[in-house]
């Protein structure tokens, strides 16, 4: 059935050079794509946005409400901690500390999400020329949500932090002990190599480490719901509920050192 | 003009895939539009389009994976040569068969991203079943609908 005759052996020869000049072809077509797909994505995404926001009026009156009081609460917070951050400030100043840098913020909003099952992607809507370059840390109000790994002039691509690819150094801010976040491909996250004596309890929470140069210390990956032993037996392991909600991602925060 | 039409409906179907609400999601897994696009144009257009159609599939959803980068590109242009030659043995003129057909190469094409992404990381077994089957099962169960609408656009 699938003999190859000499007839069809220059197609054979065609093919191996069509592999060969492939990741050629998708540098060349990959930005032209994703700039003619960016125009009628957008509009869909928009319409669905509007549909969605009419069909849940009621439910996101009432969350509107939720998030009003909330916000009273945390600005009345807010302003308390600003107090505290001076005092800090003025204390740091004092000891002769050096001062935390401030990171800027560039606001991006999703378009697209990789189109298949074995990858957590996103392609934003804003690239090289509003500055955001490769390996630069993205989150949103919650928490850490992924990395950027691909960068065009007016779209980047973002890995999630539930993609198997990514591995973050992480600490549990209680108690301090350290462990690698890793992706799952589900929605939790899995925090490897803690040790069988591991101070770990469940509604931890885990934030990025220092020891991890790519990620700025302090930023909250998300919560521990499960414990368990590793098929080993010599380590234990930790699932952890991301704190953003990875599924439903509409505008984000990509930090730029 | 229906092969400029069959186009427009592969973009329309890219577009479904990427959207970022994921209307499509069930379970957290999406079908893959694009390799039914693919298979849809070997069992109704000539060769060299639908071999030209399922390049442009694979290059479509490359453009917007982080990796591999080719592999989709590669696949599918081979799935659409394969099944190109399997039609030719078999009549594939019922819709079953053309149902069987497409689960049977989404399996093959998430088992291959399946070893792919054990390089990439550690999953558990049980969401590498998941993805697996389900999903080839989904993307099964969605085809006629993709069937139906290729037939519209050339019976037009």
């Amino acid at each position: 059935m699938f003999k190859v005759s000499k007839r069809n052996l220059k197609y054979v020869f065609a093919a191996a050079a069509l592999i060969f000049l492939i990741p050629y072809l998708i540098s060349l077509f990959s930005s032209p794509i994703q700039k003619i797909v960016q125009p009628p994505l957008s509009i869909f995404t928009l319409l669905q946005r509007e549909v969605r926001g009419l069909f849940f009026y009621h439910r996101n009156y009432l969350e509107n409400e939720r998030l009003r009081n909330e916000n009273y609460s945390l600005r009345i917070k807010f302003s308390e901690f600003k107090e505290l951050y001076q005092e800090n400030s003025r204390l740091k100043k004092l000891l002769s500390f050096k001062q935390k840098s401030v990171y800027k913020l560039i606001a991006v909003r999703v378009i697209a999400r990789a189109p298949d099952n074995w990858s957590f992607a996103l392609l934003v809507d804003k690239g090289r020329r509003n500055g955001i370059n490769k390996g630069m840390v993205v989150i949103n109000y919650r928490g850490l949500v992924g990395k950027v790994a691909e960068v065009s002039d007016d779209t980047s691509k973002i890995v999630l932090i539930n993609d198997p690819s990514l591995g973050i150094s992480g600490i549990v801010q209680r108690s301090r002990q350290e462990g690698l976040v890793n992706g799952t491909l589900g929605s939790n996250l899995i925090m490897r190599y803690l040790p069988e004596d591991a101070d770990v309890l469940i509604g931890d929470t885990v934030v990025t480490s220092e020891l991890s140069k790519s990620y700025p210390k302090g930023l909250i990956i998300g919560s521990v719901v499960n414990l368990g032993k590793e098929f080993s037996g010599l380590s234990r392991y930790a699932v952890i509920r991301p704190a953003a909600q990875l599924s439903n991602l509409e505008e984000l925060l990509v930090i730029a050192p | 003009m229906k092969k400029w039409l069959f186009g427009l409906l592969i973009i329309c179907l890219g577009v479904l895939q990427l959207s970022p609400i994921g209307i499509l999601n069930f379970f957290n897994l999406k079908p893959d539009l694009l390799l039914i696009a693919c298979l849809a144009s070997v069992f109704f257009f000539r060769f060299k389009y639908a071999f030209l159609i399922s390049i442009f599939c694979g290059l479509f959803k490359d453009a917007f994976l982080v990796y591999p980068a080719t592999l989709n590109t590669i696949s599918f242009a081979a799935w659409s040569y394969i099944i190109f030659r399997v039609a030719k043995e078999i009549s594939t003129d019922n819709i079953l068969v053309k149902v069987g057909l497409v689960f049977l190469v989404a399996l093959l094409q998430n088992i291959i991203m399946a070893v792919l992404s054990s390089y990439y990381g550690v999953i558990s077994l049980g969401i590498y079943l998941r993805v697996i089957i389900f999903a080839s099962i989904y993307t099964a169960f969605v085809s006629p609908l993709i069937f139906i609408l290729s037939k519209k656009i050339l019976d037009r």
